[in-house]
């Protein structure tokens, strides 16, 4: 009797295992099919003129780049560089030393020829980290920095660069972020398109490991060196690429990565600014937008444009990169839950109706259906209960089927990017999409399990030390290599 | 279906989009090295004849044979024309129409085929020709909003003031962002100024807004009434446009109104929530007016709004630092107007 309930149970939950993955692989190839055609559309119709139209429009609204930096003094330079260099009309840059240990503030002290000034900022917005001091640049440079006292969470130094900042439109990046030249205009673009209605825009987000970069700007894209790094790469093209241009066709897009996010200033004030409690701040405030916007009857649009690209760096060793998995799960936990009322809610559109629950079923509970399925074939396959047919059934639905996705990123990409793979780093990338999933998608499921368990029992995060390689300069000695506190953002996708 | 079967037919699926999506990666490299190549040699054939017609000079040879070779004439001509400036860039749109792709580009904008309209429009915005006002203003009722776009940055581009009316009107249903209007008459300019200050009036927020935005950069002095009305919309961000606008004229006459308007924001209770900060924002323009005109007189009441809000204090830091009536209390050398306006606030 035992032994047949057990039988039984284990044959309906891997039927449900196979039913679970064909739908996820099936909803994410209509999701790149969509994202193809917007792509496509796009190449194919590039205007040469457009960028210097808004470039040259007296209307083009200014923006502030907003830049929470804690213990990045490796790189800090080279970035705020980049930024003040960026191909637009009128920008400030406002970086938020978030009381750092190292000599993030003296090198930008020296480089910028900082000189205090009485702090000049907002309370709009709540502010956990009290103000230290409020310097400008004495050189002919848009840069304001604020020191403030560290509340251990990214969120609130961007609030206090919320309230800082002059500009109507904001620019959240990464400290340790590259922005190719024009990835501001372009990202603007939709916000000059359509300024009624448009409330943020997100651009592409590459891995930048093993790439060269010169004066702030990455001049030669390659592949890393290790497979660890490799199979991020694929994953960042499927998720941040192909991902998001297909939830943004469908109107369905509920993340802009903290990485790379220009929005309007007023409506992130209007919901109260970013959450400092939350660990996914960037999907929280996303979700909270689309509530707010919603709630209020406004007409709006958050949009993905496929084009702008920020650079950032993919955690190099399994450690590091464990613990960002684990967080961006654990956050992920978080937005759902204060969210929950639009889940299945039509009110919120296709967000509540479809997307959410997605990220529920398929991003959430993905690794809990992942580990018990591989259990549950392998004890039924020991106990004679499940068959080899359908065992290997279940490994092309939830494994072959994942690599074709994969390579179809990885061909649309190479289809639309205007700087190609060179034949052998297509090469790595179609191998790295194929060894993902063996090891490190388990490996991935099981971090992000953790992640769940510990957003579940409210566990508090823990943000430590995060080594990286830095950017391979051209002009630079070989780059520093120690270790630097990880405050990056939360972008949560496959 | 045995499970096996499934297997089988999964196996081949899977099998079937693995190879489907490399032979795909594959192809589209292929395709865009076709593409390169093909680019390459369309530069290499008509770049040196284009820039042989610099001299006014049009030889037999130079006369596109077929379709494609006038569509290759016309990309390589798109990329080059934006960096040739007078007489040089007149001879060869000169010449490009002498060939014949005046007609190719007016054939072309009646496309069906959405893709050969965008492009026809391109290339006549490269050209900025006004022989192609007719055609690029039917073009600004085209069925795609891209079309529509280009086809009013290149009537931008042309100036002819004909085309005034037909954008406004494509802003005015909506059929037209407003950047893509407001840059064309930007570019047009003195010829666009009555139908922007008839807009001061319009019912659309959004066209008093641009018009009050657009008269500030077209600095025409005949609009200074209109805009010192605006000051009074009952829309804060026509308000603050036309602050802006006034700011820009800095005309020392608009003084008294400016400063009335402001002690009317100031009378607002608070600064909290949507509304407040909308006036909050209307209070900033208004004294960052008052600092661009630079009139003295404000002086006194500039110093008067300090105890009001953070941003509103700052704004009138930079403004009687503009003026000249305070310093900053830092050594520092910037030129950033903001930067200054920081060091002295509250102090």
């Amino acid at each position: 009797m035992t032994a047949n309930v057990l039988t039984t149970s284990i044959d309906a939950f891997n039927w449900f295992v196979l039913g679970y993955f064909v739908t996820l692989n099936s909803v994410y190839l209509l999701v790149i099919v969509g994202a193809f055609r917007v792509m496509m559309r796009s190449a194919r119709r590039a205007d040469p003129g457009s960028r210097d139209d808004i470039f040259a429009n007296p209307l083009t609204p200014p923006v502030s780049i907003l830049v929470p930096a804690f213990n990045e003094q490796a790189g800090i330079v080279e970035s705020v560089r980049g930024m003040l260099a960026l191909h637009y009309p009128q920008l400030e840059v406002v970086v938020v030393d978030d009381g750092s240990t190292d000599d993030t503030f003296e090198v930008l002290r020296k480089e910028f020829d900082l000189v205090e000034v009485a702090p000049v900022i907002d309370d709009v917005l709540p502010m956990r980290g009290a103000v230290r001091s409020m310097h400008v640049s004495a050189a002919d440079v848009p840069l304001v920095v604020v020191r403030k006292v560290n509340a251990g969470r990214r969120a609130d130094a961007l609030n206090v660069a919320l309230n800082a900042a002059r500009y109507p439109l904001v620019c959240m990046v990464d400290a340790d972020s590259i922005l190719d030249p024009d990835a501001l205009l372009r990202v603007a673009q939709p916000f000059v398109d359509d300024p009624d209605r448009v409330v943020a825009s997100g651009g592409v987000i590459r891995a930048a490991n093993g790439s060269t970069v010169y004066r702030g700007q990455v001049v030669e894209h390659r592949q890393p060196r290790t497979w660890l790094e490799r199979i991020q790469v694929v994953e960042y093209l499927r998720a941040f690429l192909v991902g998001r241009t297909g939830w943004s066709n469908v109107g369905g897009l509920l993340i802009i990565s903290g990485a790379f996010g220009l929005f309007r200033r007023e409506v992130i004030v209007d919901i109260g600014g970013l959450d400092a409690d939350s660990l996914g701040e960037d999907a929280d405030l996303v979700a909270g937008l689309h509530r707010h916007l919603r709630d209020s009857r406004r007409d709006y649009a958050v949009v993905f444009v496929p084009e702008p690209v920020c650079w950032t760096e993919l955690p190099i060793d399994r450690r590091s990169l464990a613990r960002q998995r684990r967080r961006w799960s654990h956050g992920l936990v978080q937005v759902l839950w204060k969210q929950r009322r639009m889940m299945l809610n039509p009110r919120y559109g296709r967000v509540g109706v479809v997307v959410m629950p997605y990220y529920l079923m398929f991003e959430l509970l993905g690794p809990v259906v992942e580990l018990l399925g591989l259990v549950s074939v392998v004890t039924g396959l020991a106990l004679g209960i499940v068959d080899v047919p359908f065992a290997l059934l279940l490994a092309v639905a939830a494994l072959a089927y994942g690599v074709v996705l994969s390579l179809a990123a990885i061909a649309i990409d190479q289809l639309t990017d205007h700087r190609p793979a060179r034949s052998r780093e297509l090469v790595l990338m179609i191998l790295a999409a194929v060894f993902e999933n063996f090891g490190f998608r388990q490996l991935h499921a099981w971090w992000r399990l953790r992640g769940l368990g510990a957003g579940i029992t409210g566990k508090r995060a823990a943000w430590g030390a995060m080594p990286r390689t830095g950017f391979v300069s051209e002009t630079a000695p070989p780059p520093d290599r120690s270790s630097r506190t990880d405050t990056e953002h939360v972008p949560i996708d496959r | 279906m045995t499970v096996r079967q499934a297997f089988v037919l999964a196996l081949w699926g899977c099998a079937a989009g693995l190879l489907l999506a490399v032979a795909l990666t594959v192809a589209a490299r292929a395709q865009r090295g076709r593409h390169r190549r093909h680019r390459e040699r369309a530069v290499a054939r008509w770049r040196p004849v284009l820039l042989s017609w610099t001299d006014d000079r049009i030889e037999a040879t130079d006369i596109p044979a077929g379709g494609r070779d006038r569509h290759d004439l016309i990309e390589v001509a798109v990329h080059l024309l934006p960096k040739l400036r007078g007489a040089d860039r007149d001879h060869v749109v000169g010449a490009l129409h002498l060939v014949g792709m005046a007609d190719t580009l007016a054939r072309d904008a009646r496309s069906r085929r959405s893709l050969l309209r965008l492009r026809a429009a391109i290339a006549m915005d490269a050209c900025a020709s006004p022989a192609d006002v007719g055609a690029l203003i039917v073009l600004l009722r085209d069925g795609d909003r891209q079309i529509r776009h280009v086809a009013a940055r290149a009537l931008g581009r042309i100036g002819d003031p004909r085309a005034v009316r037909p954008l406004m009107r494509g802003m005015t249903d909506r059929t037209l962002a407003t950047h893509a209007v407001s840059m064309a008459i930007v570019r047009i300019g003195g010829g666009a100024v009555p139908a922007l200050q008839a807009w001061l009036d319009h019912e659309d927020v959004r066209c008093r807004r641009t018009a009050a935005e657009l008269l500030g950069h077209l600095g025409e002095d005949d609009a200074e009434a209109g805009l010192l009305s605006c000051l009074r919309d009952a829309e804060p961000s026509v308000r603050i446009a036309a602050a802006g606008a006034l700011g820009r004229f800095g005309s020392p006459s608009s003084i008294g109104p400016i400063l009335s308007q402001l002690h009317s924001e100031l009378g607002t209770p608070t600064f909290a929530g949507r509304e407040g900060r909308l006036c909050e924002s209307v209070c900033v323009a208004l004294v960052e007016a008052l600092g661009l005109i630079g009139d003295r007189r404000a002086i006194p009441d500039l110093e008067a709004v300090f105890a009001r809000s953070t941003r509103i204090s700052a704004a009138a830091a930079e403004a009687l630092v503009h003026m000249g009536a305070r310093r900053p209390t830092t050594s520092t050398r910037g030129r950033d107007a903001a930067a200054v306006g920081r060091s002295v606030a509250n102090g």
